[in-house]
Parts: C-alpha cells; structure tokens; sequence
C-alpha cells in the first residue's frame, strides 16, 4: 500500500518536474526530462498494478455475485454497471491521471492545426522544419492505421480473436475503471498477442463506453485505445511502454482520427450509434461540450471534471508553450 | 595513497590555496546584470616561466568553474561563463626523494592569469529559445607555440581560444605620436627604426574559431583527438567530428536519435577520444552504458565495436534504478587501457579488453541509495559529477555532496574522504579524513547522512599530472590542495 502512496506522489513530482523544465531558461533539457519521464512510468506502472490488485479482489466478489445470472452475453455487459464502490477510487485515480489527461483535453479542444505534438517531439527543441513534417507523419499514420488495423481485424485469425476478445470483454466491462490498466497490462505483458489484444480490447470498450458514468472514464477508454493503437503501430511491448510517458500527451493528437474508426467499429458492431454519436458531438464541441454533458452524469463525474478543471489552466499553457 | 614518484607511502593532503568569496552563501539572486568587472591588466599578474616545464600545458584543468573572486578583484556572478585561468608562479624547490636523488618538484601558488567572457547569451529566433552562456565544457589544446588555446562550448556552440601573452610593445614610430595622434608628414625630420620596449605583462584572449550550427541538442562533451587535428563534440543524441581548422563543416559520427522520438530511450551522456589512438573513441548513454567506436570502421558509427555493461543488480532495483544508473562522466586513463566511468553513486574502472563488467568498482556515497526519493525531488539526483585519474593512474578522484571529495587507492584499494571548506583552510593544515555514517551509531567526527548539506557539491575536480597538487571547485570556491612537503 505504501508503494502506491509513494508511487503516486513520485508521479507528481515527476510531472511537476516536466511542467517547470519548459519555463526554464535554455530550453528543454532533453536528458533530464527523459530520465523523469522514465520514473514516472515506473511509478504509474507501480501504481495501476497496485490499482488493479485492488479491482481483482472486487471483481472477484462480483463475479461470485454474478455467476447466478444467464450466460454472459453482449447486451448483458452492455449493461452491466461499475460496482459503486470502485467510483471513490476511480475518482482518486482519476485525481491522479487528471493531470496527464487534462493536457489531451486541452489539446482536443483546440482545433488548432498548428498545435505541435506533445511528447518527445516536442520536448526536442529541434528546429520547427523538425517538428512539422513528425507531426504531419505522424497525423498520416494515424490517420492511415485505425483504418488498417479495422482491416487487419476482419482478415485475421478469427478464433484467435474471439478468444482474446471474449477475454478481453470480460475482464475490461467488469472492470471498466481498470480498462486502462488492463490494456497498459495486457501490452506490457503479453508480447506476442499484443497486436491482437490491442485490437480486441477496442471493441468491448466500445459498448461499456455508453454505460459509463464518468466521461472522464470514456475519454480515457477512448485515450486507452488510442494509446493501445499507438502501441500497435510499434508492435512491441518495449517500445508500447516507451511510448506511455508520452502518451498522455501525445493522445488527443491522434484521438479524434481514431475515434473515427472507433465510432465505425462500434456502430458495426454493437449498435449503440446513439450513445457514440453522442461523444463524438461531445469531442467536436470541444472541452466546453463535455462539461455540459458531464453535468447529467454521475457524482463521480462531477469529481474528475473538477479536478481536470483545476489543472486545465496550467496546462494548457503548458501545452502550447510544448 | 601512493603518490609521484614514491613508494606506497601514505600521501597527507594540506592545504595550499583557496580562491573565491569569503562568505560561503551562494548568492543566487545574482543576476547577469550585476556584475561588477575590473579590467585584469590593472591587476598584478605573476609571470610565469612556460617553456622549460610546460606545467599549464598538460595541467587539464576544471572544466567548468564555478568561481567568485573576492571583491578587490572581481565580482562575478556564479553562473557568469567567465574562464579564469590560473598560472603557477613559477618558483621550484628543490626536494630529495627516498634516493636521495633531487628531483624537482613544483610548488608554488596560482594566481588569476586571466579572464575572459568566453560566448554570450543568444537567442535562437526559429524555436524561441534562449542558448544559454552558460560554458559546459572546457578542454586544453596541446601546446604548439608560445600561445595556450582551449576550446570551450556552451549549448550550442563551440570556440577555439587562443591566450597569449604580451610583455613588450614597439615605440618609436615615426607617423605616430607616442600617445597615438598622427604626425603630420611634414614635421618629420628623422627616421628611426621603432623599437620593442617591455611592458606590463598583459594577457589577451581573442577567440580563434567559432564552430556553430551543428548541434540541436545540448552539447555535453567535446574531447581532443590525439592527432591534436581534430576532435569531437557530443550532444544528446549526435556526436560530431571537427577539424580545428574548418569551421563550416562537421562529420557526424554517432547518430542514436530514433525515426520516432517517443521511441527514444537513452541519450549521449559524454565522450571522449582514445589518448593514444586517434581512430577510436567512446561515448556513454544515460542507461550505463559505454560504446566504444573505431572510425575506421564505417563513416557512421553507429554500430559499436564494443559495449560496454553491467547487468543490473535486481536486488537494488527502485523507481530511480535508471537516473542512478546514468553515467555522468567517462575519462580514459592515461595509457588509454582502461577507462573510468562515473554514474550518481559510484565509479567504475573498465578495462576496454573486458566489456562484460567493470574491473573495479568504488562506491563514492552509498549512504545516499536509501534517500534517493529526496534527492529526487530536491534534484540533485541529476548532478553530473566528474571524476579525474591522477598522473601514474594509480588513484581515482570525484566529489560528493557537502564538500566532501573522494579519493580511491587503486593499488592498496584504500578510499579518504576529505573536505573542502573554510574551516580546514589554514596554511599548510594537514586535510583530516571524514567519515559519514549511514545509520545507528554516530561515532564521534562523523556527520551523519542527514546532516549532509547536498547545496554544497563538489562537481568538478582535477588532478596535476605530475605533481600531488589536486584542485576542486565547490559551489563559490576553488580549493588547491597539495601534499605535504617535508
């Protein structure tokens, strides 16, 4: 327990390190930040995975509870509700995480194209011709990769796939707080079937994203599939890990492209086009959208939009200034 | 500790000199504006005798000081990038050896030779950031001719200096009055020939070469080959090769940036030429690692021919495993057999024949691992401490935290800390060795790990290469000390 105390509080500092490294005079320090970001991960890695022993033991009084229902089905997990005890902590995590989130809000709002990317590329102070064409290349990608790896999805192994996404449909609605962890687990851990896993954990997170109370847990389910499918492209569990310090920045970049392909995959899928019809207006109107959205949900959304606010104005200083 | 030419005796460090402000506080609210200069050729100068022991020439002094001068001479703010350089005054004794045999050996005092602005703040207008003036680096050049010449280097930039000395000017002319004004042509009468008059010794340093524009990163290292043609200078992710001679061209020679920076997962910490062997060179990364390259290998080295690295220890793994791991500083010794490297807590002896792990291993302040959390977020888990080797390679130097230095006995494997502080700073007062405990029971003279002051750091230090007489640079001091002569 101690471990996810100090956990969390080194990533704090370790935030607040990179945040007051990009007023500082000479520019960025390329060593030093890449040094932070390093414990930040470990810290966060220490931390989830101290988050999720603690989900395990809740899901497993849920699954005794739920062993007496029908055989799991989609609508059933469509349904299924977050246990309301897991909303303290998911506040608290999300108190946490809303410092790396608030800068992927800010960024989403921002229709900016100009806006650079956030994450190593920026954190280089290279030359602007330096920056333009990664960001272009990497918008590209993006852009190009939701699309194929749908395609991928649909030509590959279908067994293979539906056993890892029954897995991962299991685990990831009953534990929709911890979709983040699982997935950040599941592309740490599990090297070979990354790339599948990756895939498959996109889908259920779709439908368990119109049952979700917090938005803020939605955009970061969308954030996780964003991340997930930045892993993809890399197709190693090292470099995945690698890219999550920079992740938390660098998602809103790449998120509204591949929502897009999210949104096609769910309405395929799970025809719950009004609920992501519905988020997709929330994301284009930007962060304004999702406040009032926000306001209809849950206790626990109220906590994390708040504290997402707290923070949204230093940030998005930070954000442009990165 | 054995020492230059002697046997196994134990060197006795005394004091000899300290330079700087009398009070110890770091002014920190100095700013560049503030800054009170006097110009050094009112000063007194000691002259110096260069040719016969070419003392300055292989003395590889601090690279970076961080120097106050008391305020009858100068008032210098800490991070102001002026270059000080210091000059024995030249006076020899005579010292019998165990032999009996006179030998001579320098001692005698330095004194400020001069003093110059070595790169000014710019702004860099594409990415609006400001370059700092701010001197990383700063290396000797073999000495060629009556002038020294160093290359020193900010963040972006590198400059060959050359100092020279002036002690005669011609008078006489026959055009020129002797405060300067013109004669008219008419009124001369007679011609003479002007003729050289000595004069009060003056220091000048103009700057030779300005090497720019080839860094995007910060520049950390730069090292002299041992053709004295050419050398490298090293950034984050590039390592660059210069000749001395051209300015508007370098090669690179080690890229490592990643096609994807979020790929990217360790930088160039430092590097250095081999001593002796103008083809090879090493660099080291933040993970704590060393690649040594051959450039005749291929025109990018890339590729490494050999890597150098220790398996890490899993039972000492924490959160902080990778910033201690980061090597701050790599030096050759002076064979070029074997190299030391400097990571937060230790220093490491390598022999470049073994890659597998290092052959000697010191812990400067192991004391520190269990409060690495703190100096996490107080910083100073980011110091980059340097390391020196002394001039027969058989003892190793580096700096700890509140002023504490470290010396290590390769041969006899016996370690002294010493301190660097005002109040061991009696003329010819033999240094006392410290001890730090890290728990339980504090021995009488021992400070414990908590009472450490980590704002005074001893970061650079140096080492004569053939003398016992060491300089270290705290935070506002400069403190020569030399062994004790009988």
């Amino acid at each position: 327990m101690e471990f996810k105390v100090e956990a969390h509080r080194i990533m704090t500092i370790s935030l607040g390190k990179i945040y007051s490294s990009r007023v500082q005079r000479g520019g960025i320090k390329l060593h030093k930040n890449l040094l932070v970001s390093l414990v930040l991960r470990s810290a966060r890695q220490v931390y989830l995975s101290e988050q999720e022993e603690l989900y395990l033991q809740q899901q497993q009084q849920l699954l005794l509870a739920q062993r007496e229902q029908s055989p799991e089905t989609w609508s059933d997990r469509t349904e299924c509700e977050p246990p309301t005890e897991q909303s303290p902590s998911w506040a608290e995590m999300e108190s946490n995480i809303s410092k790396e989130q608030a800068p992927s809000w800010t960024e989403m709002g921002r229709t900016d194209s100009k806006e650079q990317p956030a994450s190593w590329t920026e954190v280089e102070s290279s030359g602007y011709k330096e920056q333009a064409p990664s960001w272009t290349e990497m918008a590209r990608t993006d852009s190009k990769e939701p699309a194929s790896s749908w395609t991928e999805m649909e030509s590959n192994n279908p067994e293979q796939q539906a056993a890892s996404w029954t897995e991962g449909q299991r685990t990831d609605c009953q534990e929709q707080p911890l979709s983040r962890v699982h997935s950040e687990e599941r592309t740490d851990r599990q090297s070979p079937k990354g790339l599948e896993e990756g895939r498959a954990t996109r889908e259920p997170r779709a439908p368990c994203r119109a049952v979700a109370g917090c938005p803020g847990r939605l955009v970061r389910r969308t954030a996780r599939e964003q991340e997930t499918a930045c892993t993809r492209k890399r197709r190693s569990p090292e470099q995945g890990a690698a890219a999550e310090p920079a992740s938390p920045l660098k998602r809103a970049r790449t998120e509204p492209v591949v929502l897009q392909a999210n949104s096609q995959s769910e309405e395929e899928q799970m025809e719950t086009s009004s609920n992501v019809s519905s988020l997709i207006n929330i994301f284009g109107s930007s962060f304004s959208g999702l406040l009032t959205k926000e306001e209809s949900e849950g206790e626990s959304g109220q906590i994390c939009c708040d504290q997402v606010l707290g923070s949204m104005g230093s940030w998005s200083r930070a954000i442009v200034a990165f | 500790m054995a020492g230059v030419g002697s046997g196994g005796n134990d060197i006795q460090w005394c004091f000899s000199q300290v330079k700087g402000a009398i009070d110890d506080d770091v002014a920190e609210d100095f700013l560049y504006g503030k800054v009170v200069y006097q110009k050094i050729t009112n000063m007194e100068v000691k002259i110096l005798d260069f040719g016969s022991h070419g003392l300055l020439q292989g003395f590889k002094w601090i690279s970076k000081l961080m120097y106050w001068m008391n305020k009858l001479w100068l008032l210098v703010p800490w991070k102001v990038p002026v270059l000080l350089v210091l000059l024995v005054k030249g006076e020899m004794i005579e010292k019998p050896n165990k032999q009996n045999k006179s030998q001579p050996h320098c001692r005698g005092e330095y004194n400020v030779y001069s003093t110059f602005q070595s790169h000014e703040p710019e702004f860099d207008y594409l990415k609006s950031l400001e370059i700092e003036e701010k001197i990383n680096k700063i290396r000797w050049l073999p000495q060629q001719n009556a002038a020294q010449f160093l290359l020193s280097t900010n963040d972006k930039t590198i400059k060959l200096w050359k100092i020279s000395e002036r002690d005669k000017r011609p008078e006489g002319y026959n055009l020129k009055e002797e405060d300067g004004r013109y004669r008219d042509p008419a009124t001369v009468t007679t011609l003479k020939v002007p003729v050289f008059k000595p004069m009060d010794l003056m220091v000048e340093a103009s700057p030779r070469r300005i090497f720019a524009n080839a860094h995007t990163y910060h520049i950390n290292s730069i090292s002299v080959n041992s053709d004295y043609e050419t050398y490298l200078s090293a950034d984050d992710l590039r390592i660059n090769l210069w000749h001395l001679e051209i300015t508007d061209r370098s090669f690179n020679i080690v890229d490592i940036k990643p096609a994807n920076m979020e790929e990217l997962t360790e930088v160039i910490t430092a590097a250095e030429f081999h001593p002796n062997q103008c083809n090879t060179f090493v660099y080291s990364s933040s993970k704590g690692t060393i690649r040594l390259c051959d450039m005749r290998a291929a025109a990018l080295c890339d590729k490494h021919a050999k890597l150098f690295e220790e398996p890490e220890d899993p039972s000492n793994r924490s959160f902080f495993s990778e910033i201690i791991s980061s090597i701050s500083d790599v030096k050759f010794n002076h064979s070029g057999r074997y190299m030391m490297t400097r990571d937060y807590l230790s220093v490491k002896i390598w022999d470049l024949n073994m890659e597998s792990r290092p052959v000697e291993t010191y812990q400067v302040h192991e004391y520190l691992r269990s409060k690495l959390c703190s100096l996490y977020e107080n910083d100073c888990i980011f110091d980059k401490f340097e390391c020196c080797w002394n001039g027969c390679d058989s003892v190793v130097m580096t700096g700890s935290y509140n002023n504490f230095f470290r010396m290590f006995d390769r041969n006899t494997k016996r370690d002294i800390t010493l301190e660097a502080s005002r109040e061991n700073s009696k003329p010819r007062a033999i240094l006392k060795p410290r001890r730090v405990c890290s728990g339980g029971k504090r021995k009488k003279d021992e400070i414990s790990v908590d009472s450490l002051d980590f704002n005074k750091k001893i970061l650079h230090t140096a080492w004569h290469p053939k003398e016992n007489i060491i300089a270290v640079a705290t935070t506002n001091n400069l403190y020569i000390f030399q062994d004790k002569v009988n």
